[in-house]
């Protein structure tokens, strides 16, 4: 930047202090690679845009997270994002209770929730948002955002049950 | 069990970071894209309003066929719509008033004064003139075209008439609030100098095929602006199909030829089974017939 101009300045920091997270937050919601970058630019396009109001938030960075969200959805509506979960997943090597992290195995398992289970699981538990927030990003009512944390925590309590059931019946058989 | 997950969860933030200069860089290029880029301008403002909860601008009005829109744009014959950016259709559009015309209805006629622009959002016009009690067509106008372009852009009186050939929607609006509209962007008048240079285009393609008298070719190039504006795909079968009352008569004053060397280009072996011509519609197998008759293979 040259520095000529504080506004823009401003907004380079705000870009940089966010962009690796709205990164991950998109992948880990399910989007891939080849569009995540286009969401990602577009966000922060919208962002400038209107900088001057969204500047003034408590959260201005929410702002970000809502723009994504609603792309992310598009993107999905036209099939580039994996919505259904796999119908029998097969069990992948990195299953295997020695090489696993919890991590790699929530991954895979956020990947067998709807779209917005894992939007809102995410917002919610990984990026710190409230409810209230979640809420407001994702264009939904506060009781949506509590049935759908709920539910999607039963349904990945299940499938990591599920796996480190059938692992287990495998380490045996 | 919940506490592990949740943990678990806190742990996705971390990922391997993105080269977040180079990501800056980029965003940096598309915001200078932005300024002389209308559509993606608008394209990412209706994303950003959308999350500011601030009201959307309207999707295309049924007042503006989108699809028509489209079809024109698409066969490449640019029109003043096309040519002109989103913010300058919304300043026209709130500057005029919106109407409709029944068909036969005259938009204009010759030898007055009065000065209108007429936008045209469906629909089919015929352009035509009077010389000694014969007709002389000029253009066949459809959706987006710009109407009444010359007397704004010079004040002179009327050249032509301008009849609808179908029931017509429009937009109209004084020709001096037109230019005033325009004056706010450099950008928006050349959407009316692009409008000029294509009837230029135009007539000089006329007059190319009027020496040495080339009557298919002059008939050939009508056909293709009028399949270029107005073709969509044939309902049964294969083809496309102009669903325009255009006689072979309207053809000839069109072309600068006479009725009977029409039929006769028409009657043509290498014409007759892909070109047909009836009271309402125009169909076309297929546009090779139009390219040779144009001499453009």
């Amino acid at each position: 930047m040259n520095g000529d101009d504080p506004e823009a300045d401003e907004f380079a920091a705000f870009f940089r202090q966010h962009m690796n997270t709205l990164r991950g937050y998109l992948i880990n919601a399910g989007g891939d690679a080849s569009f995540v970058d286009d969401i990602l630019q577009d966000t922060f396009l919208a962002t400038k845009l209107y900088w001057g109001k969204v500047r003034d938030y408590d959260k201005p960075e929410a702002y970000l997270y809502k723009v994504a969200s609603r792309q992310l959805g598009r993107y999905s509506k036209n099939r580039y994002l994996r919505t259904e979960p796999h119908a029998e997943p097969p069990i992948p090597a990195t299953f295997r209770a020695d090489a696993i992290t919890m991590a790699d195995a929530i991954r895979e398992a956020l990947e067998r929730l709807s779209l917005r289970q894992r939007q809102v699981i995410l917002l919610c538990y990984t990026y710190g948002f409230t409810i209230k927030e979640t809420a407001k990003i994702l264009s939904i009512a506060e009781g949506t955002v509590k049935r759908c944390r709920s539910d999607a925590l039963s349904r990945l309590r299940a499938i990591m049950a599920d796996v480190n059931d059938s692992d287990e019946g495998r380490s045996r058989g | 069990m919940d506490d592990d997950l949740k943990a678990a969860l806190a742990t996705l933030a971390e990922i391997a970071p993105a080269d977040t200069d180079g990501a800056l860089a980029t965003f940096q290029d598309r915001l200078k894209a932005l300024e002389t880029n209308w559509d993606e301008h608008q394209r990412i403002l209706e994303m950003a309003a959308h999350a500011v909860g601030e009201p959307v601008e309207e999707p295309p009005s049924p007042r503006q066929p989108p699809s028509l829109e489209r079809r024109a744009a698409s066969k490449g014959i640019p029109t003043f719509w096309d040519a002109l950016p989103g913010s300058g259709r919304k300043a026209v559009e709130e500057a005029s008033t919106s109407i409709l015309i029944r068909q036969g209805a005259f938009l204009m006629r010759e030898h007055n004064r009065s000065s209108q622009v007429y936008v045209l959002l469906a629909g089919a016009v015929k352009v035509w003139a009077e010389q000694d009690g014969e007709i002389v067509i000029l253009d066949v106008l459809g959706p987006g075209d710009l109407v009444g372009e010359l007397e704004a852009v010079d004040g002179g009186t009327r050249q032509a008439n301008v009849e609808a050939l179908t029931p017509v929607q429009a937009i109209v609006l004084p020709a001096d609030r037109f230019r005033t509209v325009l004056n706010a962007d450099p950008e928006w008048v050349w959407a009316v100098a692009a409008v000029l240079a294509e009837r230029l285009r135009d007539a000089n393609e006329l007059r190319i095929a009027h020496f040495p008298n080339d009557a298919e070719r002059r008939l050939g190039t009508r056909l293709l602006r009028l399949f270029a504006r107005f073709g969509t795909p044939a309902p049964e079968g294969d083809g496309t199909v102009v669903d325009l009352p255009v006689s072979q008569q309207d053809l000839g004053r069109w072309a600068g030829v006479g009725r009977r060397k029409v039929a006769q280009i028409l009657a043509d072996d290498r014409v007759r089974g892909s070109l047909s011509i009836s009271r309402k519609s125009v169909g076309l197998r297929s546009l090779a017939v139009l390219d040779r008759l144009a001499r453009r293979t």
